[in-house]
Formats: C-alpha cells, structure tokens, sequence
C-alpha cells in the first residue's frame, strides 16, 4: 500500500467509503436488534389506551404515572415492587459472597494439592456441568421442605452449594496460573494457610473474583426456576412473572414493570461490561 | 515434618470442608435422590409414610415388631392414637425422621401404595412409548370454522376445499345434497347463497320477538329449532316445533304470523345445520410435532441461528469500525437481562406491535408460527454471548491475515477456509456444545411466553414437559426419569465435545 501506483488513492477512497457503508449497516443492524427494548421503553410513558391504539409512535402525553403505579401495587404475596428488589439484593449478596468465599478457599488447596483425592474432587466438581436442573429439582423441594428452607435465607444457602462448582472451575484455572514463589517465601516466614491464603493469595485473585462476581451476579439476580420451585414469591423475577399474570391487560404498567425490574441489571452490565466480556471469553475458550 | 504434613492435610480438609458440603447438599444428594425417586411412582405431593393407620395393624405389625426402642418412640412420637376413628394420626413429619420413619416402614413389610418402588418401570415406560401420547408427532384437524363463528366466514368455500373436505368425505347424501342446496359454485368458489339464509341471526331473533301473540315463546322455540338444527334433524322438525306451540299459542298467532313464523324457522334451523355441517367437515389436517420433535427442531435451529449469526456478528465486530465497543456492547444487551423480562418483552411484540404492523393479530398462539417465534426470541437472547467467544477466537487469528482476506475479494474464501477456520475451531467446538446444552434446557422464555398453554400451542420441550409431569401432573417418578434420561444425551453430547476438542488439539 504504498503510493508509487497511482490508482490506489482512489482505491483506497473506494475502499474508506465501502467502510463507512458496511459500518452505517451495522448500525442500523444493531438498531433493529436492539428496537424491542427500545419499544417497550418508549411505551412505558404512554397510557394504557395510548399503547392500545397507537403502539408504535412516541407517547403524546409522556408521563411517569405508570411507574409510580408499579411502586403502588402488591403483587402476589403481598410483595411490592421494593420489596422484591430488596429481597433479590439481599439474597444475591448472601450467595454471591458465600459462593466467592468457599470456593475461592477450595479451588486453592485444590490447585495446590497434587494428589489423587484433589484430581477425584476436582472432578466431582466438574460433574456439575451436566447435571440438568430438572433432575434434581424435585428433590431440591423435598429437602427445601425437610430443610424448613423455603425462605430467601434458605435459597442463598442453596445458590452456595449450586454455584460453587463453576467458580471453582474458574478460580482452579487462575490460581494454576500465578507463580508459586509468594507463598512460598510467606510459609518460610511462618505464616499459617489461614493467613497465607488471606492475606496473600486472595488479593492476587482480584482479576478472577470480580469476574466470577460480576457473572454469579447475573445468574442469582436472573434466575427463575429454583426461586419459583422454593418461594413461589418474594424475587424481583418472580415479581415480574407474577405480575404478567396478575394484570394482563394494564399494558402501561406492564411496560414499566418490565422496564423498572430490567434497569438495576442494565446499570449494572454497562458499569462492569469488560468484566462481563472478560470473563465469559477466559472462560469458554480456556476452560 | 510431621506436623507440618498434618496441618497441611487439615488446611486441606478445612479449606474444602466448605465447598464440598454445600455442593454435596444441594447437588449431590439431590442427585442421588433424583435416580431414587426415578424408581418410585411417586406423585409429588402423596406422604410417604401412612397419614393414618388402623390401631390393629399399627400395634401388632409395627410396634410390635420393632425391635429397637428409640424407632419405637419415634414411631409413638409422631403417630397418635385416635380409638373413635380406630386408627393411629400422623403428625407433620420432615427432616430425617421422614426417612427413618419410611425405612421403619419399610422393614415391616408396609408399603405406601403412593410411593412404592416400581423398578426401572418408569423407563421402560419411556422407552416402548408408555407415556403421554403428547410426547410423540400427532395428526390432528385443525377446525376452520367453529360452530360459535359468524356465518360471514363460510360464505365462500374454494373449489379445491370443498372437493377435498366435502365431496370425497361426506357419504350422507342428505348432508352433502343440502350443501350443494346452500351453495353454487361460481368462478371464485363455492358461493352461499344469498336467498338460502337470507337473514342474519340477530334479524331473525328481532323478527321473531316481533311476531305479535307470540311473547316470550320466541326464545324458546329460537333455541329448540338452533339445537334441531345443529343435531341434523330433518326439516319436518321446524313444523313440529311450531305445533307444539300451537295448543297454547296457536289462537294468539294471526295466520300471517304462522307463516313468518314458519319461514323464520327454517331459517334459523338451516343456519344452525349448515354452521354444524361444515364445521365438522371443514378442517385442516396438521401435524403437531410433539415434545420429542420440537424439542430436536427447537435445538437445531436455534443452536444454527445462533451460531451462524454470532459468527458473522464476530467477524463483522473484529474489522477497524470505530462504533465496534458500542455496536458489541448492544448485541449483547438481551443476554444480561432475565430471560422472564426478555420473554414478556416479545410477548408485548407479538400480541401488539405485530398486528399493528402487519394486520395480521394470529401470532403467538398460532400453533404454525409459535414455534419458530420461540426459536427467534431464544436467538435473539443468546447471540451476544456466543459473539463475544467468537470474537475471543478471533484474537487467535493474525490480523494481518483477516486484513489481507477482506481487501482481496479472491482470496476470502480460501483464507477463511485454509487458515480462519481451524484457528476458529476451539471456539466452534465450545460454541456449538454449549449452545446445544443451553437450547435442550431451555425453559423460562418458554414457560413465561406461554404460562399455561405451551401445550395447546404445540411448544412444549422437554424441560417444560418435564416440569409439568413434576408439579402440575403429579407424576414426579416418571418425571424425575426423563430428567436422567436428560443427562444421558447432555453426557453424550459433552463426551463428544471433549473427544472433538483433545483431536484437534493432537493435530496441532
């Protein structure tokens, strides 16, 4: 690509130009993909009837009447649009820090261990990826009912034990990748596993603990199956569900119900998009 | 060196101790018990140890012969003895002491009929076709007109259906002889008559009520000839019904009356005979795919689109466009979102934005379509994620080479194929397995798109199947059974994955 030829300017503005066509289809692309969100944003300002005869164009009379009714109603149980919210923080936060602690600690000694006990368990862990939820879902109820767990405390127990064999997996992978010589130096100084692994090892698996986070958030705060099994109500999902059913026909607060329960997430993926991306392509390609 | 040997065993113990006890209690065991159960008949919901228990039978065959005195007081403990309905009440029983009761019971030879061990019963049943004929692909006529419609909608029939439906099925020939009395066929189709049913059903009802001397007969005598007709009685029955009428009304009713009355008659007992003729005889033959065929047919298409789609998405997103970040960014949207929030976004779709744009409202329970607006809503979610593994396989290709490929028109093909292709393939592999395993287990898009007639509409999966024979058809054994069976093919298809991944890797 060098200027002795004298066509190639001309080439290379043919070329430029052919950029910015298949660039502004892209777009357009990414904007017909993208329009149902687009759409039922759009239409959660509108009224009812509004969405009813018209619901394409923009709202006449945008207002925010439809989300303060959301706000207002009790869906089923009794549970309000907050107090689903709340509850579904509650429990992600319980799992998703228990989840990241023990298995963290596992996966450690796992990585760190070459023995055959550490390959036979490490390889139990792996089972998990084909075991289909719907075969042990009825037990998961039968046991929620032994258990007395049917309650958001019980569920984030249940999310330790079904997500710790992904994050071990992940953090196996990391932790087999950083020198051994930290710790080796720290144990010659005396310093107990306890204190090894926590004032050590833990911090230098930042990178890989933000991403299990960041994707076992996703997963608690989305899932549908085992909170419906278990609670019946109460989740920000199951709300959502419930709530589909409860009003079928009140299309201004459905729009919005569906636009209020997706916002924390979307904040959420645009504030830690390149963990997100990070995570799922280390993860799928390596693993 | 000892010590330090045990201390490091325990760390071991104690660092795992955590993990391994939450995954062994809600993974493991449920698994275990997930085959257990898959050998029982179990409903669900059915107690597994007897609610009650005849005083006799409790006494003699079970405390009796209980050996161990703490079984003895756990039994006495829960069952109580109740002699005005002469039998021992159970109280709530959970945890442990359910399983310790059910092997108590089990060792006395008592057997809950509920929740008995029937073998491989289950599977058996599954594999020599036992099972809810839903499963398999079935013939089924879809009516094109319902008795309820208006008759608006049968006022031309074409020429090619009638032959089909009506000529070569009907072998009464007073039926087929009063359609083609109805009927005549012009250059369109077969046309209704206009004089046949000249009035429309509410016009006859105004007529009748109308009729002076008749009164609040009318409604009555309406329904008789409507339920006449519609059981295909013969004309006779129209003067039959006016006689009947006739001792108590016939000095009311001006002969002029008796007439319109007559001829108002046949009206309505024709609309009613032709409206239960031809829908009865008016259909289309369809074939509903089953849970077994949608299952394969959602899994096919939905892991080609998919892929296809996140492949050329990747490419797309792996050149210099500056929009590249912001354009990834927005295809992978849908997949951060719950799939319950995705699934009702499509619904509001397809049940509003469609019939308004295309004037057409029939799409989401539309047994044609629904499955194919399934597959679309399920793509439509997953693509980001698979873009973004392929866009990480493409880091492994050299940029150099997709540059060279893409200025020179000539050498795309074999580029792609020599040299991008078995760069990609780590990528494919994984690709393809995990959106095969995703699509076999997808449940939520369609449970939430259809929460009560993924069955009517012909979409239910294997999940789906699976979690109503759980929950609402009460037949958690044979459910829990499919669920291995499940296992099964998601090993088989991971085995294969894993034997394609290690030959590739040998041959680089």
């Amino acid at each position: 690509m060098s200027s002795e030829n004298s066509a190639l300017p001309r080439r290379a503005k043919t070329v430029q130009l052919g950029w910015i066509i298949f660039e502004l289809v892209m777009i357009l692309l990414a904007m017909i993909f993208i329009y149902p969100t687009i759409y039922i944003l759009i239409n959660s300002f509108k009224g009812t009837q509004e969405i009813v005869v018209n619901p394409i164009g923009l709202p006449p009379h945008p207002s925010f009447e439809n989300f303060i009714s959301v706000l207002q109603r009790e869906g089923a149980g009794g549970y309000t649009f907050l107090q689903s919210l709340l509850n579904t923080l509650l429990i992600t936060v319980i799992s998703v820090s228990g989840v990241i602690l023990i298995s963290s600690m596992a996966a450690y000694v796992l990585a760190r261990t070459k023995s055959k006990a550490s390959w036979v368990i490490f390889s139990i862990f792996a089972f998990f990826t084909v075991i289909p939820f719907q075969l042990i879902m009825v037990p998961l109820v039968v046991l929620a009912t032994d258990l007395q767990f049917q309650n958001i405390w019980g569920l984030s127990l249940m999310y330790w034990g079904l997500g710790a064999p992904a994050a071990v997996f992940m953090y196996h992978g990391f932790i087999k990748s950083i020198p051994y010589s930290l710790e080796e130096s720290a144990s010659m100084d005396g310093a107990s596993h306890t204190r090894l692994f926590f004032q050590i090892v833990l911090p230098l698996l930042t990178p890989i603990t933000a991403t299990i986070t960041i994707l076992d958030i996703l997963w608690v705060w989305n899932d549908f199956l085992l909170p419906y099994i278990i609670l019946k109500q109460g989740t920000l999902v199951l709300f959502q569900f419930n709530f589909f059913g409860q009003f079928t026909q009140d299309f201004g607060a459905l729009t919005a119900s569906l636009v209020m329960s997706a916002t924390p997430i979307i904040i959420l993926y645009f504030a830690m998009q390149k963990f997100i991306i990070k995570g799922i392509s280390a993860g799928a390609v390596k693993g | 060196m000892v010590i330090n040997k045990w201390k490091s065993r325990s760390s071991f113990i104690l660092f795992l101790l955590p993990a391994l006890a939450f995954y062994f209690f809600f993974a493991i065991l449920p698994l275990l018990q997930g085959f257990w159960l898959s050998t029982t008949n179990w409903d669900g919901t059915a107690p597994w140890t007897p609610a009650q228990i005849s005083i006799p039978v409790f006494e003699k065959k079970v405390l009796d012969q209980t050996p161990n005195p703490s079984d003895r007081a756990l039994l006495l403990k829960y069952y109580t003895k109740n002699p005005a309905a002469g039998m021992y009440q159970r109280h709530d029983l959970y945890g442990l002491d359910r399983y310790r009761l059910l092997m108590i019971f089990s060792a006395r030879g008592i057997v809950n009929p509920d929740f008995q061990n029937i073998g491989l019963k289950n599977y058996t049943d599954i594999f020599t076709g036992n099972i809810d004929p839903k499963f398999f692909p079935q013939n089924y006529h879809q009516a094109k007109f319902q008795e309820g419609d208006p008759l608006d909608n049968i006022r031309l029939i074409s020429q090619d259906e009638w032959q089909r439906r009506f000529t070569n099925h009907i072998h009464d020939q007073t039926e087929l002889s009063f359609l083609y009395q109805a009927y005549t066929l012009t250059p369109k189709g077969y046309e209704l008559n206009k004089s046949f049913i000249p009035l429309s059903s509410t016009d006859i009802q105004t007529a009748l009520t109308a009729i002076p001397g008749l009164g609040d007969a009318w409604n009555d005598f309406y329904g008789d000839v409507t339920d006449a007709g519609a059981q295909l009685k013969t004309p006779g029955i129209v003067d039959e019904l006016i006689q009947k009428l006739g001792p108590v009304k016939a000095h009311k009713i001006a002969p002029s009356g008796l007439v319109q009355l007559q001829s108002l008659g046949q009206y309505a007992y024709k609309e009613a005979y032709l409206k239960h003729l031809v829908a009865h005889y008016w259909y289309v033959a369809k074939i509903r795919m089953g849970v077994l065929v949608f299952t394969i047919f959602f899994t096919v298409f939905n892991v080609l689109f998919v892929n296809v789609l996140a492949l050329l998405l990747a490419f797309a997103l792996d050149t210099k466009i500056k929009s590249r970040n912001i354009l990834r960014s927005v295809f992978f949207i849908p997949n951060v979102l719950s799939l319950i929030i995705v699934a009702f976004i499509w619904q509001l779709i397809f049940t509003q934005m469609l019939p308004k744009l295309t004037g057409y409202s029939d799409w989401i329970m539309n047994p044609d379509i629904a499955p194919w607006l399934t597959v679309l809503v399920a793509t439509w979610q997953g693509v980001g994620y698979y873009t973004i593994i392929y866009l990480a396989g493409l880091q492994n290709v050299p940029q150099e080479l997709l540059e060279a490929s893409s200025i020179d028109g000539a050498r795309v093909w074999t580029n792609f194929r020599k040299v991008i292709l078995p760069m990609m393939f780590p990528a494919i592999t994984i690709c393809l397995f995990l959106s095969t395993a995703g699509a076999l287990k997808t449940f939520d898009i369609i449970f939430a798109l259809y929460p009560s007639n993924s069955t009517a509409v012909g979409v239910d999966n294997v999940v789906i199947n699976i979690f109503y024979d759980a929950f609402r058809d009460k037949h958690a054994g044979a459910a829990t059974a499919k669920a291995v069976l499940l296992m099964a093919v998601i090993l088989i298809i991971s085995g294969i994955q894993i034997t394609l991944t290690k030959k590739k890797e040998v041959e680089l």
